[in-house]
C-alpha cells in the first residue's frame, strides 16, 4: 500500500515517539510525551520540535499535598488538573480538556488512599493548541467578490470536511500520555491502570489519494479531515467489569479498557468501529514503548 | 416540623452532599441557623449523621423513630409520624445518595419514576423571544434552557475572508441551581460551551461561508446564547436541542419568525453595511445534530438522561450526537467505560442504539414545534 501522507508514513503508522520522565527537578513526578520527535534530540529541543511538526506535552504531578478547605473531600484526595496551552491563556477548550483528564484519571488513581489531601496535575502543551485554519473555498473562488449583499444569490455549498476548532486531537492524546507518565514517575498515588491516548482522522479523497483512516494525524491532516477521533485506553488488571468476555488478554500487557473517547465531524458506525479497533492496537504499541522506556530508566536508577 | 426544618437547612447549605458527609462542617451550618425549632431538628439531623457513620445501613424504621420529636401532645403524634417518615427518606437520600439510587435501580426504576432506560419528556417552544433573530425554549424534564440568537455585522479574518463567525455560549447562572456560584462562568459552563462550539463548528450546522455579506469586508457574526433557567441535569442535551430549535427554519411558507436575518448590502463607497428594516431571510443551515447523554452508575447501569441528583453519582459520561441522516456528529466518553458483563466498546454501541431511537423522537418533537410557530 503506497503512502499518501506528506511525511511518507503508512496510514496506520505512528510518528516516532519520545518519552522522558523526571525532567522537572522540583515536581514530585513529571513526564514528557511527544508524537513525532526523535528520542535523541539535543538540548534546544523546543526549536527543533516545531520544525519537526511534532505534538508534545509535559506534565507534572504533585501530591499528596495540603488541600484548600473548600475543596477538601472526606473520603478521597481532590484531583486538580490544570492545562496550559502553548500560546495564550487557557480558554474554554483547556477547561474541557481538564475535565476529560480528571474524569479519566479519577477511576485510575487510587485517590481514596489519601483522603483530605490534594493531588495536583499540571499539563503544559508544547505544540500549538489552536487548530490550523483550512478552507478549500478560498482557493475555489479567488476573485468572486461580485457578492455585495446577503443573502447570496446562489446557495453556498457546505464544505465536505469537518472544520476544526479547539485543541488538536493529537495534542489531547499527548496530554493524556504525559499525565500518565507524570503519575508513574511520582509513584505517590497507586494506579489501577495506565491511560494511553491516541488520535485518528478520516481523510477524504483528494487528487490521486484514496480516502481513508489515518493513525496519529498531524494538525494539518486533522484540519482537512471529515472526522476526527481520540481514544484513551487504560492498561491494567481488573479494570473491566467483564471477567474475560470481549477483553483481549495477552499475558504481560494485561487488559485494555476504554477510558476516553472524543470524536467529531461526520462518521458512520462502521467508520467509528474501524477507528476504535485501530486505536486499540496503536495504544498497545505506545504502551509497550512507554514500558520499555521506563524499564530502561529504572535500570539506570538502580545502577 | 422535621420537614420544614430540613427545607430551611437546605437553603443555608450550598453543597449538601459535602456538608452532610463531614460532621465538622455540619456543626458550623447548625450554628448558622438561629431559629429555636430549627436548632432542635438540626441537632437531630446531626445525630443521624452520627448514626450513619457507625452503622453501615440505616434502616428506615430506625430513622423514623429517631425523627420522632418528643411527643408532648398525643393528638398531633400521628401526623408527625407521617411527616417524619417522609423526611427520613429525604435524609437517607442526602446521607447515602449512592445507596439510595442503587435501591431504585435494583427495582428497575429511577428516583423520578422513570424506567431504567427511560427518557424525560421534552417540550419545545420556538420564537419566544421577539427581539432575537431566532430563539427557543426547551424543557427537558425539569431542566429549562432558553436559546437566543443575535446577528451582528463584523469584519472577517484575513485568513478566511468569506467565513462568518458563530459564538456559542452556555450560561449556567446561580439562579438555575444551588450547585452554581454567581460570578464568572464555572468549569462546567465553560466545558459545555466548548462542547457546543466543537459540535456546531465540526458538524457545519451553520456553514460559515453562508454568513458572508461581502468577501473580505463584511460578514455576519451569530451570537448563540443559551441560558439555563432551571437546572436538573443533562444541560448539554437541552442546550443542543434549544440551539437547533432556534436555528431551524421553515422553508415552505413566508413569514416564519425563526432564525431570520435582515437582508444586508455592503456599500463600497461608504464602507458601511446597510441592513433592511423590513426584509428578512432565513439562514442557510447544514446538518442538524441532536445529542443524547448517558451516565454510568457504579460500573453497573447505563442511565440515559441523568438528573441533577444522579449526575454527581455517575463518574462516567457518554454522549452521542446524530444528524438527520443518522450519521454521527459527536461521540464522547469520559471515565472508565465498561459495565458488568460488557466492555466499554459494547457500552458505546448500546448507547448508540438508544440514541438512534431517541434522536428520532426528538426530531419529531422539533418538527412539530417549528410547524406550530
Amino acid at each position: 500500500m503506497s503512502s499518501s501522507r506528506h511525511d511518507r508514513r503508512a496510514p496506520t503508522e505512528l510518528r516516532p515517539l519520545s518519552v522522558t520522565v523526571g525532567q522537572l527537578a522540583r515536581a514530585d513526578g513529571s513526564g514528557r510525551f511527544a508524537f513525532g520527535e526523535l528520542p535523541t534530540l539535543p538540548a534546544p529541543w523546543l526549536a527543533k520540535l516545531i520544525a519537526l511538526g511534532s505534538t508534545a506535552a509535559v506534565a507534572s504531578l504533585n501530591g499528596p499535598i495540603e488541600v484548600r478547605l473548600r475543596e477538601e473531600l472526606p473520603d478521597r484526595a481532590t484531583l486538580e488538573v490544570i492545562h496550559r496551552p502553548l500560546e495564550g491563556v487557557g480558554a474554554t477548550s483547556s477547561r474541557a480538556l481538564e475535565s476529560s483528564l480528571s474524569a479519566l484519571l479519577i477511576p485510575l488513581l487510587n485517590l481514596s488512599q489519601h483522603p483530605r489531601s490534594l493531588i495536583q496535575l499540571v499539563v503544559q502543551s508544547l505544540s500549538s493548541t489552536t487548530a490550523p485554519s483550512f478552507s478549500d473555498s478560498t482557493i475555489d473562488f479567488p476573485e468572486s467578490s461580485s457578492q455585495k449583499s446577503w443573502p447570496p444569490s446562489e446557495t453556498v455549498l457546505s464544505s465536505h470536511t469537518a472544520p476544526a476548532s479547539g485543541i488538536p486531537f493529537s495534542s489531547r492524546a499527548a496530554s493524556i500520555n504525559a499525565a500518565a507518565l507524570a503519575a508513574l514517575d511520582a509513584g505517590s498515588v497507586a494506579m489501577r491502570g495506565v491511560p494511553i491516548g491516541v488520535a485518528l482522522a478520516y481523510i477524504p479523497a483528494e487528487s490521486g489519494e484514496e480516502a481513508g483512516l489515518v493513525l496519529d494525524p498531524t494538525p494539518e491532516e486533522e484540519a482537512r479531515a471529515t472526522s476526527r477521533y481520540g481514544f484513551g485506553w487504560a492498561f491494567g488488571v481488573g479494570l473491566s467489569a467483564t471477567p474475560h468476555g470481549g477483553m483481549d488478554m495477552d499475558g504481560e500487557e494485561g487488559e485494555a479498557e476504554l477510558v476516553w473517547v472524543e470524536s467529531e465531524g461526520q462518521f458512520t458506525r462502521s467508520e467509528f468501529q474501524e477507528a476504535l479497533d485501530l486505536s486499540r492496537s496503536a495504544a498497545r504499541q505506545i504502551h509497550g514503548f512507554v514500558r520499555e522506556q521506563l524499564k530502561q530508566r529504572f535500570n539506570e536508577v538502580k545502577r | 416540623m422535621a420537614v420544614v426544618a430540613q427545607r430551611h437547612i437546605d437553603a443555608t447549605t450550598c453543597n449538601a452532599d459535602n456538608v452532610l458527609r463531614t460532621p465538622r462542617v455540619w456543626h458550623i451550618q447548625v450554628e448558622a441557623v438561629h431559629n429555636e425549632d430549627l436548632h432542635v431538628t438540626a441537632a437531630q439531623l446531626c445525630f443521624y449523621n452520627f448514626l450513619s457513620i457507625f452503622s453501615t445501613t440505616l434502616h428506615p424504621d430506625i430513622m423514623a423513630t429517631a425523627t420522632l420529636p418528643p411527643a408532648s401532645d398525643a393528638a398531633t403524634s400521628s401526623s408527625s409520624i407521617a411527616a417524619a417518615s417522609s423526611s427520613s427518606a429525604e435524609v437517607f437520600k442526602r446521607l447515602h445518595p449512592a445507596s439510595y439510587l442503587a435501591r431504585f435501580l435494583t427495582k428497575g426504576y429511577r428516583p423520578d419514576g422513570r424506567k431504567l432506560r427511560g427518557w424525560r419528556d421534552v417540550s419545545v417552544n420556538v420564537g419566544s423571544i421577539s427581539t432575537a433573530n431566532g430563539s427557543a425554549l426547551v424543557r427537558l424534564g425539569e431542566t429549562t434552557m432558553v436559546c437566543g440568537i443575535k446577528a451582528e455585522v463584523a469584519g472577517p479574518s484575513s485568513e478566511q475572508p468569506r467565513a462568518g463567525y458563530i459564538v456559542p455560549n452556555i450560561d449556567l447562572p446561580a439562579l438555575s441551581s444551588p450547585r452554581f456560584k454567581p460570578g464568572p462562568p464555572g468549569d462546567e459552563a465553560q466545558m459545555f460551551s466548548n462542547w457546543l462550539n466543537d459540535l456546531l463548528v465540526s458538524s457545519d450546522t451553520v456553514p460559515l461561508e453562508g454568513l458572508c455579506i461581502c468577501p473580505g469586508k463584511a460578514v455576519w457574526a451569530l451570537y448563540i446564547d443559551v441560558v439555563c433557567i432551571n437546572y436538573d441535569g443533562n444541560a448539554f442535551d437541552a442546550a443542543v436541542m434549544a440551539v437547533m430549535a432556534a436555528l431551524r427554519n421553515r422553508y415552505d411558507r413566508e413569514l416564519t419568525a425563526i432564525a431570520r436575518l435582515p437582508g444586508a448590502t455592503y456599500n463600497d463607497d461608504s464602507g458601511q453595511t446597510i441592513c433592511s428594516r423590513t426584509e428578512t431571510f432565513p439562514l442557510q443551515l447544514g446538518r442538524t445534530p441532536l445529542s443524547c447523554s448517558f451516565g454510568i452508575f457504579q460500573s453497573s447501569h447505563l442511565l440515559p438522561d441523568p438528573t441533577s441528583f444522579e449526575t454527581p453519582l455517575l463518574p462516567t459520561t457518554v454522549t452521542v450526537a446524530l444528524d438527520e441522516r443518522g450519521v454521527a456528529a459527536l461521540v464522547r466518553e469520559e471515565g472508565l467505560g465498561g459495565v458488568v458483563g460488557k466492555t466499554g466498546e459494547a457500552v458505546i454501541s448500546e448507547a448508540w442504539d438508544l440514541a438512534e431511537e431517541r434522536v428520532k423522537e426528538l426530531r419529531a418533537i422539533l418538527e412539530e414545534s417549528t410547524a406550530q410557530a
